[in-house]
């Protein structure tokens, strides 16, 4: 069986309006002619982790780059309606939140699906997003990069080589040096895309526990195509596919009870 | 030994002895300038290099002259080159429109290809007598000759002098440059740029700290690439240098290069002295150009690699 | 307040920056707009038939450049067949038996230094060679001269070409118990063919504005000649004579010549481009 055709049910269980700290309110996307995501909903819950799955190409990427704009540095993706932080929709330019980019990117950091250290060292990678939004003495800096390394659970890997490329770390390190540097400028919300896809497994375990321990100081939104992954680390899950959110539930939930058809075929398997 | 196995045989050494032609054409050509400059350079001993006399008529010479020229020539030209280039690659890469930036890219790489004797010819009829006339006549009328400024833009207002060949030095290679520049930047990994969009940084942040970071090797190899360019040129700074031997002592002296030089005399250098000076000359560059080319070479190589 | 000004300053900064590089495409697009500009309205001002009829002229009367473009045709398709020919043979020992040995990436090295070695060098050395010798400059020293030039370009570009075929190509004629020559011949050239043209026409591209390799090998010709081993004319050379003149005349049939120049080495320019991207669209 394959999914082509257009999901018609749609089951919402979110949390409630005042644990949202983030909320997507009918959202469509569109890359030129081409419409990718049609009225998505993605209410997102204070210092939770919310998995946003299903098969590729349903859009689930292109929704969490809507969340940070990150799709303003192309020509020809545009999304419209609303994705409210803090009350505000940011993607109305006149809002205080939506006029400046960068001043939202700070607040609602992204980790990609490939590693992307820079062109520095592991010190300066994390200390680059600091020094754009402040000036942090020597002193903090160290303590800043040396906190932000342990939430990340890199610390202990990487403490007597600070100073060498990011560029000489394994994946699996290069992509918790992503997360600490992204969580080291403190956003809000930490949206992460397929961040283990090109992990091993060893590597996966402990990212995740990485990311369970910073549930108590972020919000995170993670994009997987990993099932179980999502079962073991999220509190909510959302489904998509064809553009649309499917089913929106407590992941306790989800898994062992879907009640859409199209999330139950997903779930066991009979979708790749 | 079969048919077909001569064949192969006869077929590789055809191809290795078109190899070993072009190292032996290089071979021959540091040779030939070895040879017939060594005279000079042996009459004159180190003075070749650092006396700024050169009289054809009582046949001394001294390269110090074409070489200062050559150096400050091609280094005044990379500086006026460089930001342009490296301003115009960002431009194409960063902020212009998609539909535009394709064919403004296109058309800034086929002036890379158009001839020297072109932005030579430019130069001489429409830069120098406009630049004689807008900049040098006022900045003459206007400054006191004895002051520092008014002997940095001493000079006959002619519009033929050092630093209009660095301008038109500069506006040849630029193309190039701006060209090699843009296909490195387009190299910087697409999910490197997303990422450092992704943290809140502005575009300047991201050009500055982490696209040009990301290719600083080869681009300084790119440099070095156009420098070799600006340094061995002839047609574009021979219109208009002003081609006087002597020591340039103002920006708006005219001076000559090695290129130059050896343009404008060798075909009529009738003392075996004059004709081996001028060969030393370009042993002299060819020496500069050389280690340049090395240079770029190991930088960018080792990118690659 | 502090974190606000920052903000902004770095607002400021970015908004200055992109003014920045507009400013220097702005400035160097006008600059090469400007040229081009000249160029077309000087060029084409005193473009006529006789220019293709009539030789280069006495100062103050007419004529027109056809020794020059009969010379430089000779010239260049003179030196693009030597150098097709070195080029060709030796970016496919590079690319087929070459390989990374010691003496193929040296080989490399001294092709690249040749690429970019000042043309005016090259000029000297064939002068010491072949001018200098025989007492007379020369067509064919001129076209030896603009051959050497060629030369690097063609290997290079043939290299590149010969390397994108695919190891099954060569493995499949092997397997039909092909010698290796043959099949680099028969199979690897003819699949490449577009690429080796794209190389031609760039190489011919890079020689046909040279003017300094000619100034003291081929020297120039007023007159049309066909003899190789005499003087003959090109059109940079009859340039460089012309621009630096005090007729007006001339000038005028030095801004012709420099069109027709532009002209060529745009075209040559884009029809090798055309063809590299209709191979890699394939």
């Amino acid at each position: 069986m394959k999914f082509d055709a257009v999901p018609s049910q749609s089951v919402m269980r979110p949390p409630s309006e005042a644990e949202r700290v983030l909320d997507v309110r009918g959202l469509d996307f569109s890359y030129g002619q081409n419409q990718i995501l049609f009225g998505v909903d993605l209410p997102v819950a204070r210092h939770q982790i919310t998995a946003v799955i299903g098969p590729s190409g349903c859009g689930k990427s292109t929704l969490l780059r809507s969340i940070n704009k990150i799709y303003d540095i192309y020509d020809g993706q545009s999304a419209s309606g609303e994705i409210l932080f803090h009350g505000q929709n940011i993607l109305n330019p006149a809002s205080a939140m939506g006029a400046d980019n960068a001043a939202l990117r700070a607040k609602i950091g992204m980790v990609f699906q490939r590693p992307t250290p820079f062109p520095m060292s592991i010190y300066d990678n994390i200390a680059f997003g600091l020094r754009l939004h402040r000036n942090v003495s020597r002193a903090d800096m160290d303590d800043i990069v040396e906190s932000a390394l342990t939430r990340a659970a890199l610390w202990d890997e990487v403490k007597d080589g600070l100073h060498k490329s990011g560029l000489g770390l394994s994946g699996g390190q290069q992509q918790r040096l992503c997360v600490a540097r992204a969580i080291a400028v403190e956003p809000e919300v930490l949206l992460l895309d397929e961040p283990a896809s090109a992990l091993d497994p060893l590597s996966t375990a402990k990212l995740e526990t990485a990311l369970i321990e910073m549930k108590d100081s972020f919000t995170i939104v993670i994009v997987t195509h990993n099932l179980q992954q999502a079962a073991r680390i999220s509190d909510y899950t959302g489904f998509m596919l064809q553009g649309r959110m499917v089913e929106f539930r407590p992941s306790s939930e989800a898994f062992v009870k879907p009640e859409t058809q199209a999330m139950r075929d997903y779930v066991t398997g009979r979708y790749g | 030994m079969n048919k077909a196995a001569r064949h192969d045989r006869l077929f590789q050494r055809l191809c290795l002895s078109a190899a070993l032609l072009v190292m032996a054409t290089l071979a021959g050509l540091l040779l030939a300038l070895v040879i017939g400059g060594w005279p000079a350079i042996s009459h004159f001993g180190p003075r070749f290099f650092t006396s700024a006399a050169w009289d054809p008529v009582a046949d001394n010479y001294g390269a110090a002259g074409p070489l200062v020229g050559t150096l400050v020539t091609a280094l005044g030209a990379m500086m006026l080159a460089l930001p342009l280039a490296m301003g115009v690659a960002v431009f194409l890469v960063e902020f212009c429109p998609r539909r535009l930036a394709h064919p403004l890219g296109l058309a800034v790489e086929m002036l890379a290809g158009i001839p020297s004797i072109v932005y030579g010819m430019w130069g001489l009829f429409v830069l120098a007598p406009w630049f004689a006339l807008h900049v040098q006549l006022p900045l003459l009328l206007n400054l006191d000759p004895d002051t520092f400024w008014g002997k940095l833009f001493n000079g006959i207002p002619n519009g033929a002098n050092i630093f209009t060949a660095s301008l038109i030095l500069a506006v040849m290679v630029l193309p190039y440059m701006a060209t090699v520049f843009r296909e490195m930047l387009l190299t910087v990994p697409p999910h490197m740029r997303e990422a450092a969009y992704g943290m809140g940084c502005t575009s300047y942040e991201v050009v500055t700290y982490i696209m040009i970071p990301y290719v600083r090797r080869s681009a300084i190899g790119a440099v070095m690439l156009g420098l070799g360019r600006a340094l061995g040129e002839t047609m574009a700074v021979t219109f208009v240098i002003g081609n006087s031997h002597a020591f340039p002592d103002s920006l708006f002296a005219s001076g000559s290069t090695i290129a130059s030089t050896i343009a404008n005399e060798f075909a009529e250098a009738s003392s075996d002295l004059h004709v081996s000076a001028l060969m030393a000359l370009g042993l002299v560059l060819f020496c500069i150009t050389f280690a340049t080319l090395a240079a770029a070479r190991l930088l960018i190589g080792r990118e690659a690699s | 307040m502090a974190v606000l000004s920052r903000e902004k300053r770095r607002k400021i900064k970015n908004g200055a920056f992109v003014a920045a590089t507009s400013l220097a495409t702005v400035l160097a697009v006008g600059a090469l707009l400007l040229i081009l500009y000249s160029l077309l309205v000087n060029g084409l001002g005193g473009l006529g038939a006789h220019i293709f009829t009539m030789d280069q002229p006495p100062p103050e009367t007419l004529g027109g450049l056809r020794n020059a473009m009969a010379g430089s045709l000779v010239l260049c398709a003179l030196a693009m067949v030597m150098a097709v020919v070195v080029g060709v043979l030796a970016g496919t020992w590079l690319a087929e038996y070459g390989g990374t040995r010691k003496l193929a990436n040296l080989v490399r090295f001294l092709n690249d230094v040749l690429l970019s070695a000042p043309s005016i060098l090259v000029g000297l050395f064939v002068y010491e060679v072949l001018v200098r010798p025989f007492q007379g400059f020369s067509a064919l020293a001129g076209a030896v001269a603009l051959a050497l030039l060629a030369v690097p370009v063609v290997t290079r570009t043939t290299e590149d070409i010969l390397r994108l075929q695919s190891n099954q190509l060569r493995e499949a004629g092997m397997a039909l118990g092909a010698g290796k020559a043959y099949v680099i011949r028969a199979i690897i050239w003819r699949a490449s063919r577009p690429g080796l043209v794209t190389g031609a026409l760039l190489g011919f591209a890079r020689i046909s504005g040279e003017t300094a390799p000619l100034l003291f090998t081929s020297l120039g010709n007023p007159n049309l000649s066909w003899h190789l081993t005499q003087p003959m004319g090109a059109l940079p050379t009859t340039i460089f004579q012309f621009a630096l003149s005090a007729f007006d005349d001339w000038r005028s049939l030095a801004w012709v010549g420099a069109l027709l120049i532009a002209v060529t080495v745009l075209s040559a320019n884009i029809l090798g481009r055309a063809l590299a991207r209709r191979r890699d669209a394939r």
